[in-house]
C-alpha cells in the first residue's frame, strides 16, 4: 500500500517552488493564459467597472472563460465601452489607451 | 462504558465537529462574516494529536493528513471546472462578502445555482490570507475531505482495513482529489453517510454513543446536499435507507436537521433568485421517453456504465445478495444501486446532446456511485457480524420504541 501511495503522490504535478510561494498574493497565477494575465495588468492600470472583449477572445472559451473568472471583481459586459482586443486588431472608431503584451485596451465611445 | 469506548467517542465528537466548520462557515458568510482558518487549523491540530494518542489504529493518518496539505498546496487551481465553476464562485465570495454573491447569475455558465460549501471555505482561507490567490484557499478541500478520512479511520478500527480502503479511494479519484473538483468528496460524504447510517442500525453501537451518529447523519446529509447538486438525490436515498432501520424517529430527526440546513443555506436562497438548472430547460420526461424509443441512446448510456462502473456495480449487487439477511448491509448496497439508476434516468432526461454530456461528465458523475461503494464495502466488511438481520416485517419498526 505504501508503495503504491508514494507512486500516486509522485504522479500528481507537486512543485516545491509554487509551494514555497503559496501564500503570495500572486501565486499560481502562471495557471492562466498569458493573455488573460495581460488583460488584469491593463485593467488594474485603467480601472472600470465592466470591459469588453473582442469576438477574437469571446470566440476562444479558453480565454474568455479564465478573463471573465480571472479579472473579477472587474466585469466582462457586451455594452462597455473599454475593449479589450489583441493588439492586431484595430477597432474602427476606438482610441487605443494602453497595451500590455499581446493586448490592447481601447476606448469604444458608443 | 469502559474508557476505551469513551476516547472512541470522543473522536467521533470531534469528527462531528470538523464537519460541522465548512457548514458554520457557510452560514457565517450568509451574514457577511466568516470563520477564520485559525480555527480549523487548530482543530486539526488537535485532530493529529488524537491520531498520535490512538496510534495503534489511526498512525497512516499521521502521514496522510500532513501530505494531504502539502499536496494541495503544490499547485494551482488549473482545471476547467475548478476554475470556472468552484474556484471562481469562491472569488466572488471572497471579494463580494457573501455567501450568495454567485446568485446575480453573473456568468451564468458557471452554473450559479450549485452549491458553495466548498468555495465559501476555501473564501475564508482567502480572507484569512487577506488577498485572493491561485493556490492558499485549495486548502478548503481539505477541510472539507479530511473529516472523512478521520471518520473512516474510527469507523473500520482497523489500520489494514483504512489502509485498503483509502488506497482505493486514491486509485479511483487518482487527481480529482486534490485538483479543485468537488466529485470526489461528493462520493466520500455520500459513502460515509451509508456507513454511519448503517452503524446507527447495529448493535455495535451503544446507547451513549447514538447522539453522535445521530450529529453524524445529520451533518454528513446536510454537507452532501451542500456539496454539489447531485448530492441531494444521494442524501435523499442514504435518509430512505437510515429510515428504514430500527431508531428510526432518531433518524428521521437527523435527516430532517441535514435537509433543513440545505434548506436555509442554499436552495431557499437559489429559489428567490430564479435561478434554474439548465438539466430542466425543456420536458425531462418527454426527452426521456424519446431517447428510450430511439434505440441508440440507453444502449450508449449503458455501455458508458458498464466502461466506467461495471466492476462496482456488480459488486454492489452481490453485496446485496450476499447481504441480504443482513438489513443495513442490503439497503446500503440497495442505495447505491438506486442512485445509479438514478443517474441513468438523468442522462435519458439531459436537454444537451447526449455524446457531448456523456463524453465531458460520465467519469465523474460515476465516480460518485464507485467511491460510495468503496466506502459503504469497507464498513460492510469489517461489520458484517454486527449488521442485524433484515427478517424484521417492515411495519414493526413502527411499533418499536425510540432508540
Amino acid at each position: 500500500m505504501g508503495i503504491y501511495w508514494a507512486y500516486w503522490v509522485r504522479q500528481q504535478p507537486w512543485q516545491a517552488n509554487v509551494f514555497a510561494s503559496s501564500l503570495a498574493p500572486d501565486a499560481g497565477e502562471h495557471a492562466v493564459p498569458r493573455e488573460v494575465r495581460a488583460m488584469k495588468a491593463l485593467a488594474q492600470r485603467h480601472p472600470a467597472p465592466a470591459y469588453r472583449l473582442d469576438p477574437a477572445f469571446v470566440e476562444h472559451p479558453l480565454i474568455f472563460q479564465r478573463a471573465t473568472e480571472f479579472l473579477y471583481s472587474f466585469r466582462i459586459a457586451r455594452h462597455s465601452p473599454w475593449l479589450l482586443a489583441p493588439d492586431t486588431h484595430s477597432p474602427a472608431n476606438c482610441r487605443l489607451i494602453d497595451q500590455q503584451q499581446n493586448v490592447a485596451l481601447y476606448e469604444c465611445p458608443r | 462504558m469502559n474508557a476505551r469506548a469513551e476516547i472512541r467517542r470522543g473522536g467521533f465528537w470531534l469528527v462531528a465537529l470538523l464537519l460541522a466548520i465548512p457548514l458554520i462557515n457557510l452560514a457565517a458568510w450568509h451574514v457577511g462574516a466568516f470563520l477564520n482558518p485559525l480555527i480549523p487549523a487548530a482543530l486539526w491540530l488537535v485532530a493529529l494529536g488524537y491520531a498520535a494518542r490512538h496510534a495503534h489504529t489511526l498512525w497512516p493518518l499521521l502521514l496522510v493528513l500532513p501530505a494531504f496539505g502539502v499536496l494541495l498546496l503544490g499547485h494551482p487551481v488549473v482545471d476547467w471546472d475548478a476554475r470556472s465553476i468552484w474556484f471562481f464562485h469562491a472569488k466572488r465570495i471572497f471579494l463580494d462578502g457573501s455567501a450568495t454573491a454567485p446568485l446575480d447569475n453573473y456568468a451564468a455558465w458557471s452554473h450559479n445555482d450549485y452549491p458553495v460549501l466548498v468555495p465559501a471555505m476555501a473564501a475564508s482561507f482567502a480572507r484569512g490570507l487577506r488577498h485572493w490567490n491561485e493556490i492558499f484557499p485549495k486548502l478548503a478541500i481539505f477541510a472539507t475531505t479530511a473529516p472523512v478520512l478521520l471518520l473512516m479511520g474510527l469507523l473500520l478500527r482497523n489500520t489494514l482495513a483504512w489502509g485498503l480502503w483509502f488506497t482505493a479511494v486514491l486509485a479511483l479519484a487518482g487527481p480529482l482529489l486534490i485538483n479543485g473538483y468537488v466529485d470526489a468528496l461528493t462520493g466520500l460524504y455520500f459513502g460515509a453517510a451509508l456507513a454511519v447510517a448503517a452503524h446507527l442500525q447495529t448493535p455495535d453501537v451503544p446507547p451513549a454513543q447514538r447522539p453522535v451518529f445521530a450529529w453524524l447523519l445529520a451533518l454528513l446529509i446536510a454537507a452532501l446536499t451542500l456539496t454539489k447538486n447531485e448530492g441531494l438525490p444521494a442524501a435523499g436515498l442514504a435518509a430512505l435507507m437510515a429510515f428504514t432501520g430500527p431508531r428510526w424517529r432518531r433518524v428521521l430527526a437527523a435527516c430532517a436537521a441535514g435537509f433543513l440546513v440545505y434548506l436555509l443555506l442554499w436552495k431557499l436562497h437559489v429559489w428567490q433568485a430564479r435561478i434554474g438548472n439548465d438539466l430542466f430547460v425543456r420536458s425531462p420526461l418527454q426527452q426521456a421517453l424519446e431517447r428510450l424509443r430511439d434505440g441508440t441512446s440507453a444502449p450508449l448510456i449503458l455501455a458508458q456504465f458498464v466502461r466506467h462502473s461495471a466492476p462496482f456495480l456488480m459488486a454492489a449487487l452481490a453485496l446485496a445478495w450476499v447481504g441480504r439477511q443482513q438489513r443495513p448491509v442490503l439497503g446500503g448496497a440497495l442505495v447505491v444501486l438506486g442512485y445509479a439508476a438514478l443517474l441513468f434516468g438523468v442522462y435519458l432526461m439531459t436537454p444537451h446532446n447526449l455524446d457531448w454530456h456523456l463524453g465531458t461528465s460520465v467519469s465523474r458523475t460515476l465516480l460518485v456511485v464507485n467511491l460510495a461503494l468503496v466506502t459503504f464495502l469497507a464498513w460492510a466488511l469489517t461489520h458484517w457480524r454486527a449488521a442485524p438481520a433484515a427478517a424484521t416485517p417492515s411495519l414493526s419498526r413502527l411499533t418499536e420504541p425510540t432508540a
